[in-house]
This record gives C-alpha cells, sequence and structure tokens, in this order.
C-alpha cells in the first residue's frame, strides 16, 4: 500500500520546483530591471553557452552509442525501447519547459510500451518456473536456472533501492514471471506505479546528467534573489565607468584604482549568481561517469581563477609603484630640465599621483564625496547580499572588503596635506597591493591544493583566518538541515547521492569535529598518522590485521567532500569480523574528517 | 646538442656588453658632469674643474673598480661558479677584475667589451706546458698592435679633438692603459695561472682538507662584507660631493645580468655535462674544466663578433649614438671585426693542445650546494624544460636591457613594456616550476601526485592571459578617445624589432622544446607558448602601427592594432581555458567513459552481486594517453602468495583510471571470491579501484536512505518463501 503513494508523492514533488519556476510575475516597476538584468546577463556571461554546449554537447555520443549498444541485442530490445525514448529526450533538452513536456510524452511513451510487455512473454516463463519446483533435471543447466530464478527476488528488490545498477538481461524474463505471478494478488494500477522507476533511475545517474545551458541558468534564476543580485551588479557596472571616466577627466588616479576594485566584485558576483545558479541543477552534487564528483568542482575551479586574478592586480598595482619610484629618480637626476620631462612623464604613464592632490582640494570636492558614497552603498549591498547571501557558493574571494577598505580610505584622503597626501598614497596603495597579493597567494595555494586533489588541511583546523568560512560552511548545512525539514523524506531520494543526508548525518558530529580539531596543525601527516593510531586502537582491529600507513590516502575533491580511501589485509577473521571491521573504522573516521566518503578495501587472507 | 648550445649563448651575448655598461654607469661619468657644468659661468667652471678631476679620479680609480669587483666575485660564488678554497684566490681574481674595470672606465664600451672578451680567451687557451713564459711578447705585439692603431685613429677622428691638453691627455692614458696591459700579460700572467693551479692542486691532495678549505670558506667574510662595505663608500662619497648621484636603476641591472650572466654560462656548462656522463670526479680537474669551459662553449668562433655588435646596439640604445661622428661609428665597427680576426688567429692554439683538455674533462662537481641548485638542475637538464628555461633567460636579459634604455633615454615608453616583461618571466617560470614539480613522486599531501599541474599552470596563464587581454582593451578604448601623439617613433622601432626578434627566439625554442616531450605536459606547454605568442604579435603590432603612423601622421592605427592584438590573444587563450578546465573537473572522455561502462556492466552481470553504489573513477593524468607514472604502493609487496600474483601484473599496466567502488553481494556468498571477480574485472581494463565489498544487508553511508526504505517496504515479507 505504502510503495504507490510513495511514487505518486516522488512524482509530485518533481513537478513542484518547475511550476514554482514559472509562477514569478513582473510588476510594471520592476519590468525595466528585469530586461536591464537580462541584458546585461546576456552580455556579461557571453562566455558561458559556448562552455555549457560543448559539456552538453558529449553526453550525446555516449548516448547514442549506448542506444545503439542496446538496440543490437535483439533479446532486450523491447525492454531497453522506454529507455531509448528516454535518451532522445536527454540528447534534446534545450529548455526546462520543453523538457517537461517532453518528460510528460516519454512518460506516457513507457506507460504504452510497458502495458505491451506481458504480451510476447506469456508463453516461455512457464516452464521455467515449474522446472525448478519439480526438480526433474539435476544438471548444471538447471542448477544456473535454478539460481537466476532464486536471485530474482533480490534483483528486483535492489534495482528499485540502488539506482546505479543495471539490471541484467537475461533476469528480465524471471522478473516478469514475477510481475506475473504477482498479478493475481494486486490490481493493476499498482502495478502501474510500481513499475516504472526500474527503467528510469539506472539510466539517469550511472552514465550521465544533462548540463544545462544558458537557458537552463536563465529560466532557473530564483526570484527575487537573483534578480536583486544582478540589480547590484549592473549598477555596480554604471558605477564603475563613471568612476573610471571621473577619475580619467580629474586625474584622480585613486579613482581609477577604485574602478579596477569596482571590476572584480563585479566579475566575484557574476561568478557567485552563476554557481548559486548551477547549484540547482541534479548535475551539481551527482557524481557520474563523465564527472565522477559532480561539477561541484567548478566552485574550487572558479575561486583558483579570482584568486589568480587578484594575484594579477596585486602585481599590476605593484609595478605601478615601482614606476612611480623610478619616474622619481629620473626627475631627481634631471633637474635641469623638469619642465619638459615632467610633461612627458605625464603623457606616458596615466597613473602619475603628482598632479593629484592639486586637483583633489581645489574643486570637485562634492563630486568626489558623491561618488565614493555610491560607491560605498553598493559595495556593501554587493557584500551582504550577493557574497554573504550564497547557500553552496564557498567562493573564497570576499573582493567587497577590499573596495570598502579602499573608499574608506578615499574619505580621509582629502583631509591629508600635501606633502603628506603623497607619501600616503603611496603607502596605501603599497598597502593595498600587499594585502591583496598576500590574500591571493594565500587561496590559489588553498584551491590549488584541491584542485590536484590532495589533503587540505585548512578547514579541519581552526585558523583564525578562515574560521568565518567555516562558520559560513556551518551555517549553510543549517539551512540545508532546515529545508530538509521542511520536506518529506521521500524528496530526497532523488538526492541519495547529495550533501543532505551527509549533512543531516554530520551535524551532530560536527561540533565533536571542531573540539577535537582544536589542537591539530595543519600538517596531513600528523593527521594521517592520528587516524592510524585510532584504527589500530580499535577493539575489532587484532593484532593479526595489517594496515600500513601508504595504505591511508585521504585527499579533498571539492570544498566540503573529502575522500578516505584505506587498504587492510586480514588474516583470519569471518564475515561479521569484515563487517564489524568495516563499520567502527567507518565510524572513527567519521569524527575524525566531517563530510568524507569512505571506502575501505579489507583483503582476507 | 649545437642547437641547445646556440640557445644558451644567446642570453651571454645581450648580458655581458651590458654589464660592462651599466657597470660604468652606476656613476655618471666625468664627461657628463663637465657637459653639465658648462651650463654654468665660466668663471665657476674655472673653479670648479679641479675639484670634479680629483673626485672623478678617486670614484673611477678606487671605489668603483673595488665594488664591481667584489660583486663580481660574490655573484660568482653565490651562483656556484668558482670554489674559493683559499684566499690567495680570491685576492688574484678581485684584482683582475679591478684592473678590468678600470679599462672599461679608459676606453669606450665598445672597445672595453671586445679588449676584455679577448684578454679572458687569451688566458683561457693559454699553453700549460709551460708556465713560466704563459704568453709570447712577440704573440701579445701581434695582438694589440691593431688596437693600439684603431683606439689612436678613433681618438684622432673625434670631431670634439682639438689641440687643448685635455684630449692630449686622454690619448696619453689610452696609451699608458695599452702599455700597463700587455706588460701585466707578459709578466703577471704566469702568476694567475699558477695561483689558481696551484692552489687546486692542494685541495686535491687530501679530501680533509678540501673539507677544511669549505669549511672555511664559510668563515671567510671578505666575500659578502666588500661589496656592501665599497657600495657605502660610494653613497657618501655622494653625499659628500651633491654632484654626484648613485643610480639604483644601474646598481639593479648590473646585479641582474651579473646573475644571467652567471646562470647562462651554467647552462651552457650543464648541457656538457649532459653529453659525457661520468669521467674523473677530482677537484684537480675542475680549473681546467672550467677553463675548457669557457674556451670551448663560450668563447668559439664568431663569439667575440657577435658580443661586439650586441655591445653597439646596447649602447647605440642607451646613447642614441655610437660615437660622435659616422667615421668613428665605422672604426668601432672595424675595431669589432679585427678583434674576432685577432681572436680567430690566436684560436689556432687550442687545437694542438685538444688531446690534452679531453684528457683533463670530467663531470663539475657541486661542493657547495645550494637549495636553488637543485631546483636551477632539474629545470636545465628536463628535457621539456631546458628549452623555455634558456628563452627566460634571454627574456630577463632582455627586460634589464630595456630598464638601461628607458633610464638613459628618458623617455618612459618602455618602461612600462619592461615590467610587463617582468610579468611575462614571471609566467614563463610559472610553467618551469610546474613542469619540473610534476615529475615529484605522492606525498601526504598529494596522494595522488602533481600530475594535474602542468595542467593547473596552463588554467592560471590562461587567467592571466585573459588579464592582458582586458589591459590592453582598456588601453586601446583610452587611445581612441585621448590620443597619444609619439614622439620618439625610430627608438620605438629599434626596441620593438628587437623584441620581436627575442620572441621568434622564443617561438624557436619553443618549437625545439615541445619536439622532444611525448605531450605529457600538453597544456603547460600550450600556456607557456600562448604568452610568448601574446609578446610576438605585440610587438609586430607596434611595428606595423608605429609605421603606419609614420607614413600618415594618423594617431588611430596604434588602438587598432592593439585591438586586433588584443582579439587573437583572447580568440587563443579561450580554448585553453576550456580544456584545461574540463580536465580540473576530472571529466572523462568518451574512450575512458566507455571503459568505465565496460566494468560495471561486467560487475552487475557477476553472479553473487546484487549492486554497486559510489562509482567514482577519474583520469591518472590529464587529457594524455601517453605514459602515466606508477603509484607507489607497498601493498602488492605484502602479498608473497601466487594467489595475488595478478595484483602485480595490473599493478604494471599503469592504470589510466583510478577510483572507488562499494559492492554488495548476497548474503550467502563468500565476500573473498567476490572480491576477487570484481578486482580481476578492473585489472583487464587497466583501473586501480578500491573496493569495499558490503553484505546487502549491512549499513553504509552510500545507502543511508536505503535501509529505511527497506524496512517500510512491504514487499519484503513475500520475497522471504521464494528464498527459502
Amino acid at each position: 500500500m505504502e510503495t504507490p503513494q510513495m511514487n505518486a508523492i516522488q512524482e509530485e514533488d518533481n513537478l513542484s520546483p518547475e511550476v514554482a519556476f514559472q509562477t514569478p510575475k513582473l510588476n510594471d516597476s520592476d519590468a525595466s530591471s528585469f530586461s536591464l538584468s537580462n541584458m546585461n546577463a546576456v552580455g556579461n556571461v557571453d562566455g558561458i553557452p559556448s562552455q555549457n554546449r560543448t559539456f552538453f554537447a558529449s553526453p550525446r555520443p555516449s548516448s547514442l552509442f549506448y542506444s545503439a549498444k542496446e538496440g543490437n541485442n535483439s533479446s532486450s530490445s523491447i525492454i531497453y525501447n522506454p529507455s531509448f525514448t528516454f535518451g532522445e529526450n536527454a540528447s534534446s533538452n534545450a529548455n526546462i519547459n520543453e523538457a517537461a513536456l517532453m518528460k510528460g510524452k516519454g512518460n506516457e511513451g513507457r506507460r504504452q510500451s510497458l502495458k505491451y510487455i506481458p504480451a510476447p512473454k506469456l508463453v516461455p516463463p512457464p516452464p521455467r518456473t515449474r522446472s525448478p519446483v519439480r526438480g526433474i533435471s539435476p544438471d548444471a543447466g538447471s542448477s544456473k536456472r535454478s539460481s537466476m530464478t532464486l536471485d530474482s527476488p533480490f534483483n528486483f528488490t535492489t534495482s528499485t533501492l540502488q539506482p546505479h545498477q543495471q539490471t541484467p538481461p537475461s533476469s528480465a524474463a524471471s522478473r516478469t514471471s514475477f510481475r506475473k505471478g504477482h498479478r493475481y494478488k494486486h490490481s493493476s494500477v499498482s502495478m502501474n506505479f510500481f513499475q516504472e522507476p526500474e527503467v528510469k533511475i539506472p539510466l539517469n545517474i550511472a552514465k550521465s546528467l544533462p548540463i544545462p545551458d544558458f537557458n537552463d541558468l536563465l529560466s532557473n534564476l530564483p526570484w527575487p534573489k537573483a534578480y536583486i543580485q544582478l540589480s547590484i551588479a549592473a549598477l555596480q557596472i554604471f558605477a564603475c565607468l563613471i568612476t573610471f571616466q571621473v577619475g580619467h577627466l580629474y586625474s584622480w588616479s585613486n579613482f581609477i584604482t577604485l574602478s579596477h576594485f569596482i571590476t572584480y566584485d563585479i566579475i566575484g558576483s557574476l561568478v557567485i549568481i552563476f554557481v548559486e545558479n548551477l547549484s540547482q541543477f541534479q548535475v551539481w552534487f551527482t557524481g557520474t561517469i563523465t564527472f565522477p564528483f559532480g561539477l561541484n568542482r567548478i566552485d574550487v575551479l572558479l575561486s583558483f581563477a579570482l584568486a589568480v586574478s587578484l594575484c594579477f592586480v596585486g602585481l599590476d598595482l605593484l609595478f605601478h609603484i615601482i614606476e612611480e619610484f623610478i619616474v622619481l629618480f629620473v626627475e631627481s637626476g634631471s633637474s635641469l630640465t623638469n619642465n619638459h620631462d615632467h610633461d612627458e612623464i605625464n603623457e606616458q604613464i596615466p597613473h602619475s599621483h603628482i598632479a593629484n592632490a592639486n586637483d583633489s582640494q581645489n574643486e570637485n570636492i562634492t563630486l568626489w564625496y558623491s561618488i565614493l558614497m555610491i560607491n560605498l552603498v553598493l559595495s556593501t549591498l554587493s557584500l551582504y547580499k550577493t557574497f554573504y547571501a550564497n547557500k553552496y557558493s564557498n567562493l573564497k574571494t570576499k573582493n567587497p572588503i577590499i573596495t570598502i577598505t579602499y573608499t574608506a580610505y578615499l574619505f580621509i584622503y582629502p583631509l591629508l596635506l600635501d606633502l603628506l597626501s603623497s607619501i600616503s598614497d603611496y603607502l596605501a596603495t603599497l598597502v593595498i597591493s600587499s594585502l591583496i597579493l598576500w590574500h591571493g597567494l594565500t587561496i590559489a595555494r588553498w584551491t590549488s591544493t584541491v584542485l590536484l586533489m590532495g589533503f587540505s588541511t585548512t578547514s579541519l583546523s581552526n585558523s583564525a583566518l578562515f574560521n568565518n568560512n567555516d562558520s559560513t560552511d556551518t551555517t549553510a548545512h543549517t539551512q540545508q538541515v532546515e529545508s530538509k525539514a521542511a520536506k518529506e523524506k521521500p524528496s530526497v531520494r532523488p538526492r541519495s547521492m547529495s550533501s543532505l543526508p551527509i549533512a543531516t548525518k554530520n551535524t551532530k558530529i560536527r561540533k565533536t569535529g571542531f573540539l577535537n580539531s582544536a589542537g591539530f596543525t595543519e600538517n596531513p601527516t600528523t593527521i594521517k598518522n592520528m587516524i592510524k593510531d585510532q584504527i589500530e586502537r580499535l577493539s575489532e582491529f587484532k593484532s593479526r590485521y595489517i594496515l600500513n600507513y601508504d595504505d591511508i590516502v585521504i585527499s579533498k575533491v571539492n570544498f566540503t567532500l573529502y575522500v578516505v580511501l584505506i587498504k587492510i589485509t586480514m588474516k583470519g577473521g569471518s564475515d561479521d569480523d569484515e563487517l564489524m571491521l568495516r563499520l567502527a573504522i567507518d565510524k572513527c573516521i567519521q569524527t575524525s574528517i566531517p563530510t568524507c566518503e569512505t571506502t575501505i578495501d579489507i583483503d582476507r587472507i | 646538442m649545437n642547437l641547445q648550445e646556440l640557445l644558451a649563448k644567446v642570453p651571454l651575448l645581450l648580458s655581458y656588453p651590458t654589464i660592462i655598461l651599466s657597470s660604468n654607469l652606476i656613476v655618471p661619468s666625468h664627461n657628463d658632469l663637465i657637459s653639465r657644468a658648462a651650463s654654468t659661468s665660466a668663471a665657476e667652471y674655472a673653479d670648479e674643474k679641479l675639484i670634479f678631476f680629483s673626485t672623478d679620479h678617486a670614484i673611477r680609480l678606487i671605489f668603483l673598480p673595488t665594488f664591481v669587483a667584489s660583486s663580481f666575485n660574490l655573484f660568482a660564488h653565490y651562483f656556484n661558479f668558482i670554489n674559493y678554497s683559499s684566499r690567495r684566490k680570491y685576492y688574484v681574481l678581485f684584482t683582475a677584475i679591478y684592473f678590468l674595470s678600470i679599462l672599461t672606465a679608459i676606453f669606450h664600451p665598445i672597445q672595453s667589451t671586445c679588449i676584455t672578451l679577448l684578454i679572458i680567451k687569451l688566458l683561457t687557451t693559454a699553453d700549460e706546458s709551460s708556465p713560466k713564459i704563459a704568453l709570447n711578447f712577440k704573440t701579445i705585439l701581434k695582438t694589440f698592435v691593431p688596437f693600439i692603431t684603431l683606439t689612436l685613429v678613433i681618438l684622432r677622428w673625434d670631431p670634439s679633438f682639438d689641440a687643448s691638453s685635455g684630449d692630449v691627455n686622454k690619448i696619453s692614458t689610452s696609451l699608458a692603459a695599452y702599455a700597463l696591459l700587455i706588460l701585466t700579460l707578459r709578466y703577471a700572467s704566469p702568476l694567475i695561472l699558477s695561483t689558481l693551479s696551484s692552489s687546486i692542486g692542494v685541495v686535491s691532495k687530501d679530501t680533509s682538507v678540501a673539507q677544511h678549505s669549505i669549511s672555511r670558506n664559510k668563515r671567510f667574510p671578505l666575500i659578502l662584507v666588500l661589496p656592501i662595505f665599497s657600495f657605502v663608500l660610494l653613497y657618501l662619497m655622494t653625499i659628500v660631493n651633491k654632484t654626484y648621484n648613485i643610480q639604483l636603476l644601474m646598481v639593479f641591472v648590473f646585479f641582474g645580468c651579473l646573475s644571467i650572466f652567471f646562470l647562462s654560462l651554467k647552462d651552457l656548462f650543464t648541457e656538457d655535462g649532459n653529453q659525457k656522463k661520468g669521467g674523473q670526479e677530482d677537484e684537480y680537474c675542475r680549473m681546467f674544466d672550467i677553463k675548457y669551459m669557457i674556451s670551448y662553449l663560450w668563447l668559439t668562433r664568431f663569439t667575440i663578433l657577435l658580443t661586439g655588435i650586441m655591445a653597439i646596439v646596447v649602447h647605440f640604445l642607451s646613447f642614441n649614438e655610437i660615437t660622435s661622428s659616422i667615421k668613428t661609428d665605422l672604426l668601432s665597427l672595424l675595431f669589432v671585426v679585427v678583434a674576432e680576426y685577432v681572436s680567430s688567429f690566436s684560436n689556432k692554439q687550442p687545437d694542438s693542445h685538444s688531446h690534452n683538455h679531453a684528457h683533463h674533462h670530467s663531470h663539475l662537481t657541486d661542493s657547495l650546494p645550494l637549495e636553488n641548485e637543485s631546483m636551477f638542475k632539474q629545470m636545465a637538464l628536463n628535457k621539456d624544460t631546458r628549452s623555455i628555461f634558456s628563452f627566460l633567460l634571454l627574456n630577463t636579459a632582455f627586460m634589464f636591457v630595456q630598464l638601461l634604455y628607458s633610464f638613459r633615454s628618458k623617455s618612459l615608453g618602455l618602461l612600462s613594456d619592461s615590467l610587463h616583461m617582468a610579468l611575462d618571466c614571471t609566467s614563463l617560470l610559472l610553467g618551469l616550476i610546474a613542469g619540473v614539480l610534476t615529475k615529484k613522486p605522492a606525498s601526504d599531501k598529494f596522494p595522488f601526485g602533481l600530475n594535474y599541474l602542468g595542467t593547473l599552470a596552463g588554467f592560471t596563464n590562461g587567467v592571466l592571459l585573459l588579464g592582458i587581454v582586458c589591459g590592453i582593451f582598456v588601453e586601446a578604448i583610452e587611445r581612441i578617445f585621448n590620443p597619444i601623439h609619439l614622439h620618439a617613433t625610430n627608438e620605438l622601432l629599434v626596441v620593438a624589432t628587437l623584441g620581436l626578434l627575442v620572441n621568434l627566439v622564443g617561438l624557436f625554442a619553443f618549437d625545439h622544446g615541445a619536439h622532444d616531450h611525448g605531450g605529457t605536459d600538453n597544456e603547460n606547454m600550450k600556456g607557456i607558448f600562448l604568452h610568448i605568442l601574446a609578446d610576438t604579435l605585440g610587438s609586430v603590432g607596434v611595428v606595423i602601427s608605429t609605421l603606419l603612423i609614420k607614413l600618415t601622421h594618423w594617431p588611430i592605427f596604434d588602438p587598432i592594432a592593439s585591438l586586433l592584438i588584443g582579439s587573437l590573444i583572447l580568440l587563443s587563450a579561450l580554448p585553453l581555458l576550456k580544456s584545461t578546465s574540463a580536465n580540473i573537473l576530472l571529466r572523462l572522455d568518451d574512450k575512458k567513459h566507455n571503459l568505465v561502462k565496460s566494468a560495471l556492466n561486467q560487475i552487475s552481470t557477476t553472479p553473487g552481486i546484487t549492486g554497486y553504489t559510489t562509482p567514482r573513477f577519474w583520469p591518472t593524468e590529464s587529457g594524455s594517453s601517453g605514459h602515466s607514472h606508477a603509484h607507489t604502493h607497498s601493498h602488492a609487496e605484502n602479498h608473497s602468495h601466487e594467489h595475488h600474483h595478478d595484483q602485480k601484473n595490473g599493478s604494471q599496466e599503469h592504470p589510466s583510471l583510478v577510483g572507488y567502488i562499494h559492492v554488495q553481494y548476497v548474503d550467502g556468498e563468500n565476500s573473498t571470491i567476490i572480491k576477487k571477480r570484481v578486482e580481476k574485472i578492473f585489472e583487464n581494463v587497466s583501473i586501480k579501484a578500491w573496493v569495499q565489498v558490503e553484505p546487502q544487508n549491512s549499513t553504509c553511508w552510500c545507502r543511508a536512505t536505503s535501509m529505511n526504505t527497506i524496512s517500510a517496504n512491504p514487499n519484503s515479507l513475500p520475497l522471504q518463501p521464494i528464498a527459502n
């Protein structure tokens, strides 16, 4: 009785997000901002469609190959016809709305095809079913058939419970006969509901998931959060252009530097919006054959790219300072022809600060402060509405903090004296560029370790710099738990590989984990030794068992997921001993390293 | 490998004349001060002349040569080029460089370059069989009479020459310098050679003496103290007399070119060390080895000619002229040609002694290893990166030349270009370091090795290229609205053409480097190649736009060229970013995808297995199907049974994929047999997998929600009777 209801609820839950995305309505006052956001999104994220198309085009050959491969097998052509239909739907998925319609058609096709399945298979199954019951033939062929018949109930059960399994074609007949026997006990409606998941789930998850293209991303922008973020980014673009133009007109090099920072804020905002939107899709969390850890590593890759860009900006500012110093040397060296060299210098180095102090203090003080105020407001909005408001995006470069710091410095700048303003400008730019370089290098080193499948221990220790990031992650997980509590349990099934159950499982352990990790250093060797000692001290770990230090492999694959691979050699021991040891080791590792996937390879001699 | 020697030699041609020129420019010369003082009144000129003269002499003859010589020895020691086993060796070399530095102050920089190179060549090719008479008097006279004649003619034909006492003193000074040089070569060269040889001989007799000399070398403070002390004296001298100024930029250029010089020499020596492996590890052969290297690798045929031409080019860049008139320009060129001819004449001597040098040849031994040394050796010895490393040296040398030029000419258009070249050198260095570190084995921090570091370096270079493109676009748009009138187009053409030549050498080095490697560092090399290509296109754009501006006087061509160049760089950088991104996301291509699917199909059809979860497999190396590095796991060594023989064979096949999987089996089956079957399947398709076998009814994190479903499933009840 309960199984059909669960399936029905699952179907309704699948449809509800699409309906929710279609319902947002635009007011008359928001129509212009919406179109403006669309224009900006199209213009700024212009590189994304080609990249998505590249990713999206890759599943097509494998899908066609799979269909062709299954089509060659004549004995299973009738059974796998629905999968062929589903493959076509996946390859032609160009829009969510069209996908919904195609999914509906696919369901209808599957139901129609399922109705025809019992007919051609009615004649052969009865003899196979009868032969093991009677036990007449004692030969090997009979024993094989007997074992497969006995296995068929379990295969049927696991196919509904484990989405990665691919049903062997030789057991289809047995399952059909089972359904035939089952048919006399239940109604036809329950049989229809009961049959659907076995066809759908293995094809979805095992091979590849459709990668959303640009239109999918646009249609899935959550209202009103993403539109507010895009509006702030659009306003920042205008503010950036105005700041750059004013800085160039009045030779305010500080404004040109500020426009550089605002540009990087805009890029960071767009990256966060992109990652947040992409994380709504199943391909983000679920691992497939093509992307073993999903697309979640894009977050790490984009953080690394932005960190490298920060280093580039820092180096650029440092080089400008070096140019200024060299210009000072040249001017002091040739004091006789000062006017000519000064004009030449102003012509060829646009970042010269010499003409800056006079202009900023004479007139235009209102223009100075008004532009700074606008930029300060927009940067603060960007910081709290975009950079701190994300659930899934763990972008580590908090660019608006740098912009706000520099803007606050520029508020004080006109109050300084003529001589001090020049010196403080050098010092401020030097401090800002050094801070940017150090920050960018730190994040680049961290994210590069994750990208190289290394064991990054930063989040395991309570370092003062990244403690906020850990609290952000904790907040994100708490929000996930809350969002899970709002839903029913069957809705979790499509994301069985996602971080939701892991977050549920590890929320309590995380608190314990923080207490344990208080005394750790950031040395992977120390943590590995600690884990090895803990495993060897377990009561289930006998002295006859062998665990080498080199057989423990720990790596971090994205911002939240660790992978622990262990090889153990057991001398003696039964299946129960193996099971108890594995469960104990798994529990031990979960205590030390939260949100990890453990694989314990036990060899019994 | 003659091609590689040529690549390694080019930075030497550029850095050596720059060393000589920049060492003279650390303090402005007397002539510059005289020309500046001419603008003052004649009365003050008569009084200040004597003061300038004496101070200039003090700086030129005492302080500046001390600083130059001590700095030279410091860099030679730091780059482990010369092993100072005794103080006497230091003093001899110090004195030699001291006098050479004075010579460079007396003569014209171009003449100084050729004369000093010739002196080094004469010393390194001297006859060893008769140390008492190292150089024949007749040979020396044959060598230097043409130079004396040419120097006097150049001085005589100088338009500024007159019959006043100053210029006559200049002629007398040159003649005195030549006389002193000839006498020193005649009588002091045996002392130099015997000092170096005997000190080596003493060390080689006893190993403990060698170790003692090494430890004593660490307590030899003069190597470090003397440069600092002489620099402080120079600085105090300039503070006392405000007319003089130490040019810190020239000190920076001087130090930088010294570094390039010694690194390039070590690059040459490492090349020869590769060709002839083994040999005697004896300290006695070290000195002869260095002489052999200098005479046969650096100062080969046409080296003096090419270096002289480079000196002419560098001097032209710095002073906008070679000498003061066209006649003396031609005479300077003749000076360079005569220097090459004389050296080729004296080059006959080493041929008769080649068998002796071959006998004493041995591999260089580094008795003072540094941490930088190992990284340098890995860059230079690695086939993939050594060509790029040579180009990095050339690029850095050219950067220092641009710094020299931007300072001397006071037109700062190329100052930012020089700093931009510094950024390119940083990018090249990043690619080189990635190429070296990729070979490192796995560690605790990186359990799967650093195989993806090349891809990550390529991605980083792609991001940096995007930044450069944005800068180009912004600057081009700015120049469209605010055009800048170019004044010194001739100088811009010369420097852009030289930059183009440097980048063409880089592209050539890249082709030579790409010819050797098998594609393991494909993205890394592609990132480096795009940077070199960006610089090349930049130089081409500058040349074309400058020519068009000169023809039409329209400044619009400069931003148009910038936009075109930026677009080309952008179009070439985007595919690099796409391929490196896909690789870093651990994406499987179609071949590997089918491999995994085949394995999973076999697992699902294996009897006894009810299913699998979390099949995660990723490539061991990024994007290449070439040879892969075997992961060093001691797990296989623990099994001495024949039962695990297949596992060893599997590990030897260099798996292309690595990952893990959880397999569920029926409760009645034997888990060991199930595991062996699964491992066999993965070995057949060259996948290295961690396999966790689970009873179907047991719990696991990968099936956290399935247990609830099983317990809540009413169909589990009617299944049991059939199983029984």
